[in-house]
């Protein structure tokens, strides 16, 4: 995929995140955009590496910094978040003018407003979205800051996540006639995910 | 991609069909009914329970299965026809 379509997204991969993430997966796909996930398909690899590498060859960003508070006493935050939030904004800026890097475009989230003001204050400045835990929040704000760089028709956020509904019942019910349960379809593969959300609304706009 | 043929094959067949299924969906903080395919919603309810309550008086003038949502777009309940 060219550099212009791929999208770097960088926020938690667990099972309580699932219901942001693939309203979010699936945004991204309506607006004819290519997510790209650190989730590691090669254990050998550096990891690091590998998300350098994505950070790299898409022109749009998503970091969701939601996960800049640990949930309760004892637990520690999570900080891969704005590390790689870091390593994307390095890309950025050490990149000449000429640079295709240069012209990267950054969409950063977080579930509070002005949260990252004591947590992460090099941030002040830029604009930080917030969807207040609900994923239909999330897929709005994520389509109307995707509008702005794309400058093509896209459909509204409402009608996304309407599509998203209609899609999550008949992926569901696909996979429970092909046998799956609910545990493969929590364990799947975002790459997987993205390609039957592809196959589904590619057919849909036949 | 590895993926599953025959779960593409479903899903393909699912997308390119109007089953005309009606949605309780979660919208703006309250609770839209939402026909398959449209482009609008039908009509938005301050509760859940009254979105499902419109529906099934859709459902009672033609046999629709009704697919009521989660706040997260997951499926909490389906009434079918």
């Amino acid at each position: 995929m060219p550099f212009e379509k791929n999208v770097f997204v960088n926020c938690p991969f667990d099972k309580e995140y699932l219901s942001y993430l693939r309203p979010l997966l699936f945004t991204l796909v309506s607006c004819g955009l290519e997510p790209k996930l650190s989730q590691t398909k090669d254990s050998g690899r550096v990891r690091i590496q590998h998300i350098y590498d994505l950070i790299k060859s898409s022109k749009y960003s998503i970091h969701d910094l939601s996960r800049m508070k640990a949930k309760k006493v004892g637990e520690l935050a999570r900080f891969n978040m704005p590390f790689e939030l870091g390593l994307d904004m390095g890309a950025r800026f050490s990149a000449p003018r000429n640079n295709r890097l240069s012209q990267k475009k950054f969409l950063i989230i977080d579930k509070e407003q002005f949260r990252y003001k004591a947590a992460l204050s090099d941030l002040s400045g830029n604009d930080i979205e917030v969807y207040d835990n609900r994923p239909e929040m999330l897929v709005v704000k994520t389509r109307n800051w995707l509008l702005t760089h794309l400058r093509k028709r896209i459909d509204s956020g409402t009608v996304i996540w309407k599509n998203y509904n209609e899609f999550y019942f008949e992926f569901q019910e696909s996979l429970e006639q092909e046998g799956y349960g609910s545990l493969d379809f929590e364990e799947m593969k975002f790459d997987e995910m993205i390609f039957y959300i592809k196959r589904w609304i590619k057919t849909r706009k036949i | 991609m590895i993926y599953h043929k025959g779960v593409a094959s479903r899903l393909e067949n699912a997308a390119l069909h109007n089953s005309e299924r009606i949605h309780i969906i979660s919208q703006t903080g309250r609770w839209a009914v939402w026909k398959e395919g449209a482009k609008r919603a039908s009509k938005i309810f301050d509760t859940r329970e009254e979105a499902i309550a419109a529906a099934r008086k859709l459902q009672s003038t033609k046999e629709h299965t009704i697919v009521v949502h989660n706040i997260d777009g997951s499926i909490r309940k389906v009434f079918n026809k």
